[in-house]
Formats: C-alpha cells, sequence, structure tokens
C-alpha cells in the first residue's frame, strides 16, 4: 500500500534532486549578481528571536544578492501543523528550522535530504558534529536535519541562595548532587533561604515538565518503544519513579505546582527561587534581571550517568513543489552561515552550539555559565521516535496533563503512569498516517 | 465562525411585528419617575464602563513606552508620559499593512461576488419560472443549516487538489456561499410589485434588464444590508483563512496577527497597538454609518425586512 | 439552522401581498439566475459535503497520497474515544455558559437603551462595537488583560482585597475566561436584535397601559417581555447554534495548548488537531460528521420546543 507510493515518491525526488543539481552549478554559473528570494521560517518568538534575527542579518550582509523573507511563527503545534501544510501544499519555504526530534514528524515525504557534497563544498561534514545529536538527524544514513545546536535541560542556580543555604562548594560552584534525595533537600534548604520556594519548575507548561520527567526516566534506564500498532513498550516502574520523584518535587515547598512557563523562570528571577530546571534559553531573563545566578549540567538523580532530556534546533529543506536551484543554493549557503556564526546563539541563548569548529573555540569556553554544561551535549537523551512526539508535539501537550494531574495531586504516580501509557496505547492503535 | 451568530437566519422573519408609524422611535424617558431615571443611567453607565475599561485598557498600553507598561502597581499614566513608538515600530515592520491590504482585497472581493451571486440567485428564485426551480430552492435553503466548520476538513483537502491553497482564490471562493443571504433578498424580491416589470416586459424588456434596471435599484436598502453582513462576516473571518494560507504574504489580518510574530521579548505596547490597528477599521466605518449598519446586522440578523 | 421554522412559509408576512398567477412571472432564463450561485454552491459546500462524507470511510491522511477503505472504523474509533466525548461536553459545557448571559444581560442591554436615555449614539455604539473587533484584536487585548502578572484584572481584583485568579493558567477557570471574553466580543449583536425587536412594539400599546396606570414594573412584565418571547427564543435558538461552533477565541487565546490541562478544547479544536496536526484527515471528518448531526438535532430540538411554547 504505502511502498508503492513510497517509491514512487522517492524516485521521483531524486529525479528532481538529480536536476535541482544540475540546475544548482548553471545558477553558479550564472553569476551571484541576481537577486535570490529566499523564504525562511522559525518559531523562536521569545528572547532568542533577537539572537535569529542577528544571525539572519548576518548572512544577509555576507550574501547581499539574496533577500530573506525571515518569519517567525507561534511556537509548538501552530509552526509544526503549518509547516507540514506547507510542505503537503507544495509552496513551502525554501529553509525553515525544525526541532531534531521532530523530523519523525515530517516523515520522508514533507522534506528533503540535504545533499552532503553541497555542505562539503562550504566546508562542513558530518564529523563535525555531535555523535548522540547525529544519530538523530541521520534517518537511514540520509541526512535530514542540519544542526544548529543541542538544548539540553539545565540547572540553574541562584549563587547567593546557594550560599546562604550552605550548598556551595569551596570554589563558590554548585558542591555535586547525587541523587533525587540531595536535588530534593537542596531545594528545601533553598526553600529555606527564600521564604518561598527552592526550585522553580514551570510545571503547568508540557515542555517545561516533560524535560525533567524523560530525563528521571531515561536515568532511570526507562526506554521507550512506541512501534505503529502498539502496544506502547513501556518501562512502567521507570515511569512510576520519575513521577513520584516529579510529586515529590511539587509538594509546594521545594516547589510550586502552580507555576506556568512564564512564571516559573520569573521566580528565579525575582530570587523566589534557588534553582530552575529549564532549558538553557531562559539565561537570557536571568541576566537580564541581574541576579547572582550560575549554570550547570543537570545532575544524575537516578544512577551514574546524568542522562538528560534534550533536543537539537536544526536546519530542515521543507519539500516544495518546484524547487528553485538558486533559492536552494542559498539556503545551503544562509544555514551554513548560521551554524559558523553560532557562537553568538550559544553564548546569549545558552545553547550549545553543535558545530564542533564553534564548540570547541577558546571563545565559546571562554564563555560563562553557558558553557559549564557543554559535555551534557554527550548524554542528551531525544524524545521517542513517533510520528506525533517531540518538541511541541501531541505527545508532549498530552504528557503535560498526566504529569501535571501528578503534581497536582489529582492523580498518583501509578495513576499518572498508567494514564499516559493508556493514551500512548490507543495513539499507537490508531495507526500512522505518514 | 465566531461565537456571534452568525448566518442571518430567515427562521425569524416571523418574529418581529413589523415597524409601525410610530413605534421605530426609543420610548420617552420623561416617563420614569426621577429615581427609576437615576437607576437607569447608573446601569447603562456601569455596563459602559465595563464595556469600554478592555479597549481603554488597550489604548492606554499601546501608548507607553514598553518598560512602562510592565510597572507594578499598574498605572494609567506613566511618568515618562505616552509616545506614539508602538505604532511607529509596528508599522515600520511592513507585516501589517501587507495584512491590511490582503484583507481589504479579499473582503472587497468576497461581499461583491456574494452580493451578485446571491442576488442574481434570488432574482432568480422569485421572478422566474423554470424546470428544478423549487428543488433547487429547497437545495439552497437546506445549506442554511451546514455550519462552514464542519466542511474545513474535506474542503482544505480539495483545494490542495485544485492547487488553491495559498492564493487569493483558494481564500475567497468557500467564502461566497451565503445560502441565508439568497433567502432574505428573495423574500424581499417576492414584495416588489409585479406592475412595474409587467410594463418594463411589455416595452420589451428582458429579464436581465427588469433585474438591473427594475428590481436592484428598488431594493437598495437590503442589498446595503447584505454588502454589510457580508463584509463584516468576512473582514473578521478567522478559520477558513487560517487553514488555507500558511503563507505569511498571503494571510488577511486576523490571521497573520496571530501567527506571525513580529517582535521579541516583552512587547505589550506593540502588541497592543497592532491588535488596535486591526480592529481600527470596521470601529471607524462603524462611527460613521452608524445607523445602516445598526439596521444592516439587525434585518440580516432577524432574515427580515 | 432552524428546518421546522423555514418549513412554515403561511406565516411568512410579505412587504406588500404580490398578486400571485404564473403568467406575470413567466420569465423565462430564470435559470441562468441562478446558475452561477449553484455552481459556487455546489463546488464548495455540496462537494466536500459528499467528499468529507466519503473521507470518513477512509484512512486518509493529510501528507499521504492514497488511503484505504476502512469501513466504519473511523465511527466505531470515535464513540470510543474518549477526547472526543470531552471536548463535546467542553464545548456543550461553553454554550450553556455563554448562552445565559448573552442573552440575558443583551435583554437588559436592549431594555434600559430604550428607556430612551440621552445618548442613544453612545450606548449603541460602547454595546455594539467589540463585535465589529476581528477575533484577534480582541484575543490579543484580553491576553494582557488576564495576564497574571500584569494583567488588569488581576490588579482590580487585588485592588479591591480579592484573592489572584489564574486566567489563563488554572483548569478550573480556563473555560470560564473565554466565556467571559465571548460575552465581552459578541453581545453587540444580540443586543441588536433585542433592539430592533424593541422598536417595533407598537407604542400605543404603552399609551393603553398608560391610560391604566400601569408603571414602569408592570409595562415591562406585562408588555414587553412577553411580546419578546419569540425573539428570546430566537436569539436563544442563534446563540446556542453560534456558540456550538466555538472555536477561534479558544484556539487562540490558549496558544493552541487547549488551555490549563486541556480545559479549554473544545470539538472543533479536536477535529483542527486530529485532521492538521496529527494528519488524520479521515478520522477528523467522521468526528466533524457526528457533531453536525449532533447540530442539526440540537437545532430542531430546539425547533419544537420554542413551537411548543408558542402554542
Amino acid at each position: 500500500m504505502t511502498t508503492s507510493y513510497r517509491l514512487s515518491r522517492r524516485t521521483l525526488l531524486r529525479a528532481t534532486a538529480a536536476a535541482g543539481g544540475a540546475a544548482l552549478l548553471s545558477s553558479c554559473a550564472r553569476g551571484s549578481g541576481e537577486a535570490v528570494d529566499l523564504a525562511y521560517w522559525n518559531f523562536f518568538g521569545g528572547s532568542d528571536g533577537k539572537l535569529m534575527v542577528e544571525l539572519v542579518n548576518r548572512f544577509r550582509a555576507e550574501a547581499p544578492n539574496v533577500r530573506v523573507i525571515d518569519t517567525t511563527l507561534m511556537w509548538g503545534p501552530p509552526y509544526y501543523t503549518k509547516l507540514a501544510m506547507a510542505c503537503a501544499g507544495g509552496r513551502a519555504p525554501d529553509l525553515a528550522t525544525m526541532h531534531g526530534s521532530r523530523l519523525s514528524t515530517f516523515g520522508r515525504d514533507l522534506l528533503d535530504e540535504w545533499d552532503l557534497d553541497e555542505l562539503a563544498a562550504r566546508g562542513v561534514s558530518l564529523d563535525e558534529f555531535p555523535q548522540p545529536v547525529l544519530d538523530r538527524v541521520l534517518v537511514d544514513g540520509r541526512l535530514m536535519a542540519l544542526p544548529l545546536d543541542t538544548h539540553p535541560l539545565v540547572l540553574y542556580y541562584n549563587t547567593d541562595i546557594c550560599e546562604k543555604a550552605g550548598l556551595l562548594a569551596p570554589d563558590g560552584t554548585l558542591a555535586p548532587i547525587h541523587g533525587a534525595e540531595q536535588m530534593l533537600d537542596a531545594g528545601r534548604r533553598a526553600a529555606e533561604v527564600t521564604g518561598a520556594i527552592g526550585i522553580a519548575l514551570g510545571s503547568l507548561h508540557e515542555a517545561h515538565i516533560w524535560m525533567p520527567f524523560w530525563s528521571a526516566y531515561r536515568q532511570l534506564g526507562g526506554q521507550m518503544r512506541l512501534p505503529d500498532g502498539g502496544p506502547a513498550e513501556v518501562d512502567r516502574d521507570a515511569m512510576v519513579g520519575a513521577m513520584t520523584f516529579l510529586r515529590d518535587l511539587c509538594d509546594g515547598t521545594i516547589c510550586s505546582p502552580s507555576l506556568d512557563g512564564q512564571s516559573s523562570p520569573a521566580a528565579f528571577a525575582s530570587q523566589q527561587a534557588g534553582f530552575l530546571f529549564v532549558g538553557p534559553w531562559e539565561v537570557t531573563s536571568a541576566r537580564t534581571a541581574g541576579i547572582p545566578f550560575s549554570m550547570t549540567q543537570f545532575p544524575a538523580l537516578f544512577g551514574d550517568t546524568p542522562y538528560v532530556r534534550a533536543d537539537s534546533h536544526s536546519f530542515v529543506l521543507p519539500a516544495q513543489a518546484q524547487v528553485d536551484p538558486a533559492a536552494r543554493s542559498a539556503a545551503y549557503d544562509m544555514a551554513v552561515s548560521m551554524l559558523r556564526n553560532s557562537l553568538a546563539w550559544a553564548a546569549g541563548g545558552g545553547h550549545i552550539p553543535a558545530l564542533s569548529a564553534v564548540a570547541d573555540s577558546p571563545e565559546y569556553l571562554a564563555e560563562k555559565p553557558v558553557s559549564n554544561y557543554r559535555e551534557a551535549a554527550q548524554v542528551v537523551e531525544f524524545d521517542p521516535e513517533a510520528y506525533f512526539s517531540g518538541s511541541g508535539s501531541t505527545l508532549m501537550a498530552r504528557a503535560g496533563q498526566s504529569l501535571q494531574g501528578v503534581t497536582g495531586r489529582s492523580l498518583t504516580p501509578e495513576q499518572g503512569a498508567d494514564d499516559l501509557i493508556g493514551w500512548l496505547d490507543d495513539q499507537l492503535t490508531l495507526g500512522n498516517p505518514l | 465562525m465566531t461565537t456571534a451568530p452568525d448566518t442571518a437566519n430567515p427562521a425569524t422573519a416571523p418574529v418581529l411585528p413589523r415597524a409601525r408609524s410610530r413605534a421605530a422611535e426609543p420610548t420617552d424617558i420623561r416617563r420614569y419617575t426621577p429615581l427609576a431615571r437615576a437607576g437607569i443611567i447608573t446601569a447603562l453607565a456601569v455596563l459602559a464602563v465595563l464595556w469600554l475599561a478592555p479597549l481603554f485598557w488597550a489604548v492606554v498600553t499601546s501608548l507607553k513606552q514598553e518598560a512602562d507598561t510592565t510597572v507594578v502597581p499598574l498605572e494609567v499614566v506613566p511618568d515618562r508620559g505616552f509616545t506614539l513608538q508602538a505604532y511607529a515600530s509596528v508599522l515600520a515592520n511592513g507585516n501589517l499593512v501587507t495584512w491590511f491590504v490582503n484583507s481589504t482585497v479579499v473582503t472587497v472581493v468576497i461581499t461583491v461576488l456574494t452580493v451578485a451571486l446571491s442576488a442574481a440567485a434570488a432574482y432568480g428564485f422569485s421572478r422566474t419560472r423554470f424546470r428544478g426551480r423549487n428543488v433547487l430552492f429547497a437545495l439552497t435553503i437546506a445549506g442554511i443549516m451546514v455550519p462552514p466548520q464542519i466542511l474545513i476538513v474535506p474542503l482544505y483537502r480539495q483545494m490542495l487538489a485544485m492547487g488553491l491553497a495559498d492564493t487569493y482564490a483558494g481564500i475567497i471562493l468557500p467564502q461566497l456561499v451565503l445560502p441565508a443571504m439568497v433567502f432574505i433578498l428573495k423574500k424581499f424580491f417576492d414584495g416588489i410589485p409585479h406592475e412595474l416589470e409587467e410594463a418594463a416586459r411589455v416595452d420589451g424588456a428582458g429579464q436581465l434588464r427588469i433585474f438591473l434596471q427594475i428590481v436592484l435599484p428598488l431594493s437598495r436598502s437590503i442589498l446595503a444590508a447584505v454588502s454589510i453582513f457580508v463584509f463584516i462576516h468576512a473582514w473578521n473571518n478567522f478559520l477558513w483563512p487560517f487553514i488555507i494560507t500558511s503563507d505569511p504574504g498571503l494571510m488577511t489580518l486576523p490571521v497573520g496577527l496571530v501567527q506571525v510574530q513580529s517582535a521579541f521579548g516583552v512587547r505589550y505596547a506593540q502588541v497592543m497597538a497592532s491588535a488596535i490597528l486591526a480592529g481600527l477599521p470596521l470601529i471607524v466605518v462603524f462611527m460613521l454609518f452608524q445607523r445602516q449598519i445598526i439596521r444592516g446586522v439587525a434585518t440580516t440578523g432577524l432574515g427580515g425586512t | 439552522m432552524s428546518a421546522g421554522t423555514v418549513a412554515a412559509p403561511g406565516r411568512v408576512e410579505q412587504p406588500t401581498a404580490p398578486r400571485r398567477g404564473p403568467s406575470l412571472v413567466g420569465g423565462r432564463g430564470g435559470i441562468w439566475f441562478v446558475l452561477p450561485f449553484m455552481a459556487v454552491y455546489a463546488a464548495f459546500v455540496l462537494w466536500p459535503l459528499l467528499y468529507g462524507l466519503g473521507m470518513s470511510f477512509f484512512d486518509t491522511s493529510l501528507v499521504r497520497a492514497e488511503s484505504r477503505f476502512v469501513g466504519f472504523d473511523n465511527y466505531v474509533r470515535l464513540f470510543a474515544d474518549a477526547e472526543v466525548w470531552r471536548t463535546l461536553g467542553i464545548t456543550l459545557l461553553f454554550t450553556i455558559g455563554s448562552t445565559i448571559p448573552l442573552v440575558v444581560i443583551a435583554l437588559v442591554m436592549a431594555l434600559l437603551v430604550q428607556t430612551g436615555a440621552r445618548g442613544q449614539w453612545f450606548w449603541r455604539f460602547v454595546y455594539f462595537a467589540p463585535f465589529l473587533l476581528p477575533v484577534a484584536t480582541v484575543v490579543l487585548i484580553w491576553q494582557w488583560l488576564f495576564s497574571g502578572d500584569y494583567g488588569l484584572l488581576n490588579a482590580a481584583l487585588t485592588g479591591i482585597g480579592l484573592p489572584e485568579v489564574g486566567w489563563l493558567t488554572d483548569p478550573a477557570v480556563g473555560l470560564w475566561s473565554v466565556v467571559l471574553l465571548t460575552v465581552w466580543w459578541t453581545i453587540g449583536f444580540n443586543f441588536l436584535l433585542y433592539l430592533a425587536a424593541l422598536q417595533a412594539i407598537p407604542a400605543q400599546l404603552y399609551e393603553a397601559a398608560e391610560i391604566d396606570g400601569a408603571g414602569g414594573w408592570r409595562r415591562l412584565f406585562g408588555i414587553t417581555l412577553p411580546l419578546l418571547n419569540r425573539t428570546t427564543g430566537l436569539v436563544v435558538v442563534l446563540q446556542v447554534l453560534a456558540s456550538l461552533k466555538l472555536f477561534d477565541q479558544a484556539y487562540i487565546l490558549f496558544r493552541a495548548n487547549g488551555g490549563p490541562g486541556g480545559s479549554a478544547t473544545p470539538i472543533l479544536q479536536y477535529i483542527y488537531d486530529t485532521g492538521f496536526t496529527d494528519y488524520r484527515l479521515g478520522y477528523a471528518s467522521a468526528i466533524s460528521y457526528v457533531f453536525f448531526v449532533l447540530i442539526i438535532l440540537i437545532a430542531l430540538v430546539q425547533a419544537r420546543l420554542s413551537r411548543r411554547s408558542e402554542a
């Protein structure tokens, strides 16, 4: 059923790619004098939006003949729904940002692969990216997304509060935390200092609550496979364990169960909390607030390896009904340019640069506190693979409901796990629409 | 597509007693005792304050500097005074202007075509006889019961197949069918005396001439009412344009404003400024043509004349 | 919408009684006037209606060209899908919760304005103007009012010593925030319908009552409200049908996430999410059809009820 179509579609794509390649050559021959329109979509609406505009502007300066029309759409489901619909409609943008975890949502037909020769011609090769990220963006050996960064869950801490709570090591950094009990205890002690809460976590925001959940679940050895048709292969014990940790965390003292995506970083920024669990991008709000803080790799709460939930902002080439070779070539130029300039992205937005040339550069290593957790790139755990999984996905939204049930204490961890597993099974029996 | 009753409903036509000579004006406030009068004015004023407050706060916010929008406790007049900065930034961005043009083009085309199609059909149903007329009319009336919202899925797929996704035609075509408008116009045409038409026919006028030169000129008021209704409906329509456009350059105002981020971080003044700019055109039109618009909405809303 | 009333054309009043007779309307070529409309109607309403019905028996996907006939699978699945019933419940709750204030407050507004208080232009403008705003404007303004930290609503509440409300974050409140916004936005329409009905009440009735010495309240309960009964019936019908179609403001207000804990996800949003976010067009069509049948049933029941109350 599906194979015949996919084959024909793939052959078609190959043919187009071949034709495109030929045209690319001719476009090079045409010279760089002609203006090219390049449509680029992203979802950076927060403070990293400004950094993204900077990256785009740098490319504009480098390639004056390319007219970049950049659009920032609403983060999450609206963005991915629009992008998929644009691909299905044949009028997708020339270049788009995508979370590495969302590649499976886009299947094989909605995106074109990156041509490694074209990248090599621009001085970029696969061995320059961290392996865990590469594993995710290579699908059947084809490079479907070009990673710009890795952004793991990180641990923010207020140095003043932690000092008063006796949580700092002699060198002024956070004393290492081993195990869930120590984390909870550190939260309790920080709460005594702030008089409010110890740890800020936006448990009402599906992405914020998902990050520590998935990290803990993986640290507990939990695997998740989501085969079409179901049932979901889930480690229920690990899931209960991770949910128990979240419930203990959100006891109203260590962490409030009623913070959302905005109030949680705000609580940290106003020193109402000693710690913050979130992705690295909130470095901006903490800096703007002018509070004494630092950041470190998310600790190992269970087991010895600090596996941590992460994702990668990467670039994709959406499938188009007609590929303009000049625009395609400009898309390669622009993506590579943004990769090369990703120091500003890392320093300002906290993301770990994907390109080793940048990640290993002394300039990046000197960027504190954002280079403190660069090692996390080696222990990152992406979301499970399924067409409904990944950042801003249906799975994340639905899991958020189960997790909020647990943190809000309307569900026990066991009920929460069964709720989520039951939904996963249901979802899988629906069959894969890709 | 809003939660306001948005389709004129012919069912309601018989409800209103027809306005008689002296009934059209409000009653006289002097009929009430002074105490009752005070109560009435107070109630009116309280409701007005509640209904104006959101708009007032939006305008005030849009006139502040960004830094002043998040001052706690809230203040109406910021120390640094008011500024038009937010409006300047929003307009300089350009997107808003593009969407305004798109909205205008789409709305005007929809209004003109919908009224033309509906009026012609209403004329056919009202003044002519042909085979299958009753069946087609019944089919049209049945269409009033089909909410456009339940068609989004097949319609989107159909548009993809027709290559109309992300085109003006794709936005416009499905919005041209408002069977209730055909019903309203037909009912009005039914009431136009036949004598005029017969005289013209004796003079050798054809159907088209009778339609254009006799029936339409006599129907100016109802045509205006229908046009107003269709215009408001199309200008504010969200769901369909939202589904069928993904190219930001083709979006209409309500869709673009919701989907596309034009500023980053905390930008409340700019958000309010763009919201107000998007709402302003119809408000201004309303201030100029209040009487006509109220009559237009009331007549088409209840489906009568 | 209310088929029952449409089917009773005898009650339709004509502006002037036309002379009927085939000879007078014997114009030929009438079909050409009707055809353009019918063509567009057939292409963009009737065809998708049939096409969607057909699609509901396939596993059609947004991103895959071919599809497989699955018989009634989609419908069977739908009846077991808790999310369908949950979002339907939310939709019905919204419909009840919004219709009551949207009818009652609109009536009060119209009665107050109809007393003839000075400043008619102003009152009509203030109560009706929000209806003219695009949904994007309305939601952006209310997101700002609802905002937790800098929102006017919470500032007003704390100002009078009440606790803050999590307008956009509390699962128990989210849907009511949508109701509040909707009442503010769309009340003007019902207000105008009531105003038009009030203005159509013959002045003689009041004059006669006054001669009998009837006061304001007796005029209201003895004449005005009984005469408005049928208008109210129809405003309720229109409002219920409109509220059932909740999507725009809920979708935008909660940035597509369905509200805190999914507490403000109307069924139309579930259809949208199923069809476009999860690519499952066939299944989404099936849900659309069940919802469509439900809307028609509600319309018929209401028509029956209002006819009985008139009898």
